[in-house]
Parts: structure tokens; sequence; C-alpha cells
């Protein structure tokens, strides 16, 4: 494919990636010269270096600089200056896309808005905000299921814990008879199994907490690999702020969520701790009922 | 000391009914050793039950000293159960995560004692009951059957207790230990001024005894 650019260190963004070069130098800015810089594949193909070169549109065309683009299809592409490609192909004047580059995120809006108001219907105008929706949209997913999960495990942390107290109190249930027998209140008897609860969910916790620590990121690369490749997701470089504007253009999209860390968050787990307590005292009265309703005379059954 | 009157309990479900405790009275002394003696189904440890009050006569009453413990409040049932009555089981029913000498400092704890006493206390116990030194830190899974029911005698006398019941203490133990057991309540009644009741089906036990009884069906007879 060949394109053509007034600012070949955007040329990149016309094929689709981002590119550096690995010999030679990019071509000035709005040159009309006979020059272009080539995809590294495409050179290799044609034994083409620095400095030697090409015929197109039945002119000679200097290379003057190799990129990388670090994919097969930008790889065999060429750049030229825009001018050149545009009186070579007899389309002066012409464009297909635009590349405007925004001083500030907060102004992209603004300035979106004001090159669509210009151009009218001539020109679809898109801004990095609606790539940046599309980088967002994943993440959201990846919130959505990290808090239906949370809720899910609660619950469950609930449920596990109640069970395994009505365990607890019928495996002991001769315990706590004894305990009554020999003159134990009811609280004090709970308290006991209480304090176990609570210990036994604190450990939990603090392994829970552990293992979120050493995991959290291997899991939030997988969520957004899976997350992102459902939603077919490219999304375009959110580094300063671009507003594309493109006739009749599709533009494939280079993916730029590679480098997302998860952050563990002591508040999150401090409030995960409270939640711990919590189900083990909730998980707790219902045996503390339980062990009220254990006879004591039950010590002396199968004697 | 303890005065049984007309005692009664009776279990039904559904249809059937079982008069487990009929009609009970009796009469015991301070210091004295009682036996009941009596076949399995008779109702021996009903009777001990409603007497340690870990479950409800239907009627009668249970005099101990001056109270009749079938009329005490919640609160008055705990302080009864923990400093008045001592229970030795057939199966110690010592509290398996604890050693020796903490299954003996616990009715110490519930009622209270201080923790430098309590050791103390306990110690003193476990050497009167003749458990060896070297075993008071063990677990009760680490020690012989004689040696746990040592353990469980030296628990009931944990807050001096005036009211020891035994229910079947010698019933899961070979007959010399069961012997050096018995001989060891026969003892304790006397030294602790203690009274004790120990329930069996076993007539050999009942030979120390300073009084003997004899339960059939629920019914009581005293026998010697
Ligand atoms: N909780 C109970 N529910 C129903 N029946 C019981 C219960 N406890 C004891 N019994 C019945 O009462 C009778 C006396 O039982 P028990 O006092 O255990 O006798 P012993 O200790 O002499 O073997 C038996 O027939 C027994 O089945
Ligand atoms: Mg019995």
């Amino acid at each position: 494919m060949a394109v053509g650019t007034s600012d070949p260190r955007y040329g990149g963004e016309l094929i689709g990636a981002n590119i550096s070069l690995s010999e030679g130098d990019y071509f000035p800015q709005d040159t009309n010269e006979h020059v272009a810089i080539l995809g590294k594949s495409l050179a290799e193909k044609n034994s083409l270096g620095v400095g030697s070169s090409f015929t197109a549109f039945t002119v000679s065309i200097t290379v003057s600089g190799i990129y990388d683009a670090g994919n097969d299809f930008a790889n065999n592409s060429v750049i030229f200056p825009i001018q050149t490609l545009q009186q070579l192909s007899s389309q002066d004047g012409q464009v297909t896309s635009a590349l405007v580059r925004v001083d500030s995120a907060d102004n992209l809006a603004a300035a979106s808005a004001a090159i669509s108001a210009q151009l009218g219907d001539r020109a679809d105008v898109i801004s990095s905000e609606d790539t940046i929706a599309q980088v967002i949209e994943p993440l959201e997913n990846i919130q959505t299921i990290t808090t239906t999960s949370l809720i899910g495990a609660l619950l469950a942390a609930t449920i596990i814990t109640l069970l395994t107290m009505i365990m607890i109190v019928r495996e002991r249930r001769k315990e706590i008879a004894v305990l009554k027998a020999i003159g134990a209140s009811d609280p004090s008897i709970a308290g006991q199994f209480m304090s176990e609860a609570v210990m036994l969910t604190l450990l939990g916790g603090v392994l829970g907490s552990v293992l979120g620590f050493i995991f959290s990121n291997p899991i939030l690369s997988s969520l957004l690999r899976s997350s992102s490749s459902e939603s077919q997701l490219g999304a375009g470089p959110a580094r300063g702020g671009i507003v594309q504007f493109a006739v009749g253009g599709f533009r494939t999209l280079g993916n730029s969520v590679q480098d997302l860390r998860a952050v563990v968050d002591f508040q999150l787990i401090a409030y995960g701790f409270l939640a711990a307590i919590l189900i083990a005292i909730i998980g707790s009265a219902f045996p503390t009922w339980l062990i009220g309703r254990v006879r004591p005379a039950e010590v002396l059954r199968g004697e | 000391m303890l005065t049984v009157q007309k005692l009664s309990k009776t279990f039904s479900s559904g249809n059937s009914s079982v008069h487990a405790v009929h009609d009970v009275n009796f009469n015991l002394g301070s210091g004295k050793l009682a036996a009941i003696i009596g076949k399995s189904g008779s109702g021996k440890s009903t009777l001990l039950a409603l007497l340690g009050t870990l479950d409800e006569a239907d009627t009668g009453s249970i005099q101990v000293e001056k109270d009749d413990v079938t009329r005490f409040s919640e609160q008055e049932l705990l302080r009864y159960r923990r400093s008045t009555i001592g229970f030795i089981f057939q199966s110690y029913n010592l509290i398996p995560n604890l050693s020796a000498l903490e299954n003996v400092m616990l009715p110490m704890e519930f009622n209270g004692l201080a923790g430098e006493k309590r050791k103390k206390r306990a110690i003193r116990l476990l050497t009167q009951v003749g458990l060896t030194e070297d075993k008071i830190q063990r677990r009760p899974g680490k020690l012989s059957g004689g040696e746990q029911q040592r353990v469980a005698i030296a628990r009931a006398l944990a807050n001096t207790p005036k009211l020891i019941l035994a229910d079947e203490p010698t019933g899961n133990l070979d007959t010399q230990t069961a012997k050096t057991i018995i001989h060891l309540l026969h003892n304790l009644a006397k030294t602790e001024h203690a009274t004790i009741i120990i329930a069996t089906h076993d007539a050999e036990a009942a030979q120390h005894a300073d009084q003997v009884f004899r339960l059939r069906d629920g019914r009581l007879a005293q026998i010697r």
C-alpha cells in the first residue's frame, strides 16, 4: 500500500501502526521531492537500502529511510510526501485524511466540534474520545465482572460460613453438652465458637489478600485479553488527543491497552476485612442459637 | 444432704411413652458413697441427669441442703452446675483439644477463679487422683482410659462440689483399673466430704458403697 503524508513521523497512523525508523531519515515535512520511506519487508524483498532508488509512476524515487512498524501489512507499505504523491498520481489538492493534534485532551471535544463545523459533511470527524470510549468499554466490563464476582464471593462466603458453623456445632454437639454440664453458660460457649469463627475468617481474609496481591495482575491481563477480543477492541492511540477526519477512510487502530496495571487498593482490603468480620458475626448468630438448643443431658446419651 | 421425693420423668415419642424415672424417693447423708445398680435402660442416666439439672423432671422435688433445685432459675442452675455438683461420665468426656491440666482448670475458670490459683489447684487435684506429673500437659488422646478417668475425676472435684454424680465411671475400664477408680472415689467421699452417687450395672462396683439402691424400670428400691 502506498500512502502520502505531510509529516512522515505520523505516517504510521495512515497504515494503522506506530512506525520507527530502523535506518536512514524521515523525509522533511511539506516536501515535494521524489523520496519515500519504506517498510522493512518491502525494502528487503526489493533489495532496497537507504539512498537506493526505485521506479514509481514512471519516475525514480529515492529511499530516505526504512521503518519497522511491527506488523506485516505496514512493513509492506511505502510512505511518500503527500505533495509528491498528489502530483505523481494527478490528484492535486486531494486528501483522504488529516490528523489534528490537540494540545490537551480537555480541548479535544471543542476542537473536534470546530472542525466538524468547518468541514460540514465533506468529511467524517473521528476524535480519540470515541476511541477512548472504545478503550474504556472493556475496562468497564471488567469492573462489572469484578464487582459482581465480589458480591457473589461475599454471598458465597456467608453461606459457606453458615454451613461450616452448622457443621461444627453438629460435630461438636457432645463437647457443647459437656461444657454445659460442667457449668459453661450459652454465651460463653458461643463466644468461644465465635472467636474461632472470626479467627478462621481473618485467616481466610489474609490468605485471600495475599493471593489477590500475587494474582491480580495476571488475572487482570487475562480478563483484558478475553474482554477486548470479545468487543473486537482496536483502540486508537490515546496519547495526547487526536482528531482525525477521514473521507470514506477506514482505519485499523493499533492496540493501546497493553499497559494497564492492577493497583491493590488498601481501602478496598480494609472493606474486605470489615465484610469478613461482619460475615463471621452474622454467621455466628445462627450457631449461637443452635448452641442454645443443645440439651446438656445429651452428654449422658449412649453411655 | 440430699432428699429426693416423688421424682418422675417420662419420655414420649408418638404414642409410646417410657417412664424412665418413676416416683423415686430417697435420702443421702453428707460424705456418703451411694451406688445405684440397674440394667441398661433402667433409668440410671435419666435419674443422674435430673439430679444434675441437665434435664427437667416432670414432677417431684430434689432438695440439696436447703434448696429445691427443681425450682432454680437459669442463673441458679448455672451456679449449681458449676460449684455444687461434679459430673463423671463413662466415656470421660474431656475436651479433646485441651491438656489434662487445662481440662481441670476449665470449671474453675467458669467459676471465676484467678489464673494462678486455678493452675495450682488443678496440679494439686491431678496429683491427688494419681496422675503422674509428666502427663498433666498431655491431651486426653495421649492418655489411657484409666488416666483419662482420673483427669475427669479431678475436673469434677475442681470447684469443691458437695455432690458428685458418676454415670458408669468404670464402664469403659478393665477390671483392675475399675477397682482402683472405685477405690479412689471411695476415698474422695471421705477426704472431700462429698456425697458421691455411682450409677452402674456392675454389682461389684457397689461393694464399697455406704448405701446401695436398685433401679428397675424407673423404680428405685434400697437394698442396703
Ligand atoms: N431423650 C430420651 N428420649 C426418649 N427416650 C429416652 C431418652 N432418654 C432416655 N430414654 C429412655 O428412658 C429409659 C431409661 O434410659 P437411661 O436413663 O439412659 O437408662 P440407663 O442409663 O439405665 O441405661 C430407656 O428406655 C431410654 O430409651
Ligand atoms: Mg446410662
